[in-house]
C-alpha cells in the first residue's frame, strides 16, 4: 500500500478534469484582468483616434483599475504553482475590493465636478456616458462581481488547476498595457513633477 | 510623478510574478495605493461646489 502526498494528490487532480464549477471560478478571474485590460485599452483607443489627453484625474483612476485588476492576476499568477488555494482568492479579491474603492472615490469626484447643468463634462462619450462614468460602473460592477463570487467561495475556489496560454496571455497583456501607460504618460508630462491640470499637448515632444 | 507611479505599480506586478511571499506582493500593491491616493489628494485642488 502507497501513502499519497500532497505533490502526487495535486498531479492526479490535475489529470481528472476540474469540476464544472471550479473551471468557472479560475475563468471569473480572467474574464476579470481581461475585461479591465479591454476598458485600458478603449481608453488608450479613444486617446489616440480622438487625440484627446488625458486629464490628472483620469490617469488617477487608470491607476486604481491597475490596482483593482492585479487581485485576479495574483489568482493567475497563483496558478503556476498549480493549486489556487482560498487563501489565494481572499488575497486577490481583497486587493481588487480595496482598489475598486479607491477607483471609486476618484470617479465619483469627477462625476460629481461636472454633474451639474448645464455642464457638458470633459471629453468624448461612449454609448453616450464619459469615461469617467464608465469608470464609476466598471469599479461598481466589480463589487457586485466579487460579492457574488465570495457568496459562494466554497465552490468556486479552483483548487488544483492548470496554468495554460490563455493564462500566460492575460498576464503578460496586463504587463504591457502598464508599460504603455508609463510610456504615454511620460510623453504627456515630459520633464516636469506633475501633469497639469487641463493638458493639451505632449510636452516631452512640444 | 504619474511615470514614476506607472513604473511603480509594473515593479509591484513584476514583484507578484517574482515571489511567493504574500507579505511582499501585499507590500508593493499596498505602496502603490497609498501613492496613487496621494496623487489623487495632490490634484484635488478644490471642494466640490454641491449642497445636498
Amino acid at each position: 500500500m502507497t501513502t499519497m502526498t500532497p505533490a502526487t494528490t495535486a498531479t492526479n487532480n490535475l489529470a481528472t478534469p476540474l469540476p464544472l464549477k471550479r473551471r468557472a471560478g479560475f475563468a471569473f478571474n480572467h474574464v476579470f484582468l481581461l475585461g479591465y485590460c479591454a476598458v485600458l485599452l478603449s481608453g488608450l483607443m479613444i486617446q489616440f483616434t480622438e487625440w484627446e489627453h488625458p486629464c490628472p484625474l483620469c490617469i488617477v483612476q487608470r491607476m486604481a483599475i491597475m490596482l483593482c485588476a492585479m487581485g485576479p492576476a495574483y489568482v493567475i499568477a497563483r496558478s503556476r504553482t498549480g493549486q489556487v488555494v482560498r487563501s489565494d482568492v481572499m488575497t486577490g479579491f481583497g486587493m481588487a475590493l480595496v482598489g475598486a474603492v479607491a477607483g471609486l472615490v476618484m470617479s465619483a469626484r469627477q462625476v460629481l465636478l461636472h454633474i451639474m447643468p448645464p455642464d457638458p463634462g470633459v471629453g468624448s462619450t461612449l454609448l453616450g456616458l464619459h469615461l469617467y462614468t464608465w469608470g464609476l460602473v466598471t469599479f461598481v460592477v466589480v463589487f457586485a462581481g466579487c460579492g457574488f463570487y465570495l457568496l459562494v467561495s466554497d465552490e468556486l475556489v479552483p483548487g488544483p488547476v492548470r496554468y495554460g496560454w490563455v493564462s500566460r496571455m492575460a498576464l503578460w497583456l496586463f504587463a504591457l498595457i502598464i508599460l504603455a501607460n508609463a510610456v504615454i504618460v511620460f510623453f504627456e508630462e515630459g520633464l516636469h513633477w506633475f501633469l497639469p491640470a487641463n493638458p493639451v499637448t505632449y510636452r516631452l515632444i512640444h | 510623478m504619474e511615470t514614476i507611479i506607472f513604473l511603480m505599480i509594473l515593479g509591484a506586478f513584476a514583484v507578484m510574478l517574482r515571489t511567493r511571499r504574500r507579505l511582499y506582493v501585499i507590500g508593493t500593491w499596498a505602496a502603490c495605493l497609498v501613492v496613487t491616493m496621494m496623487l489623487f489628494e495632490y490634484h484635488v485642488t478644490s471642494s466640490l461646489n454641491l449642497r445636498f
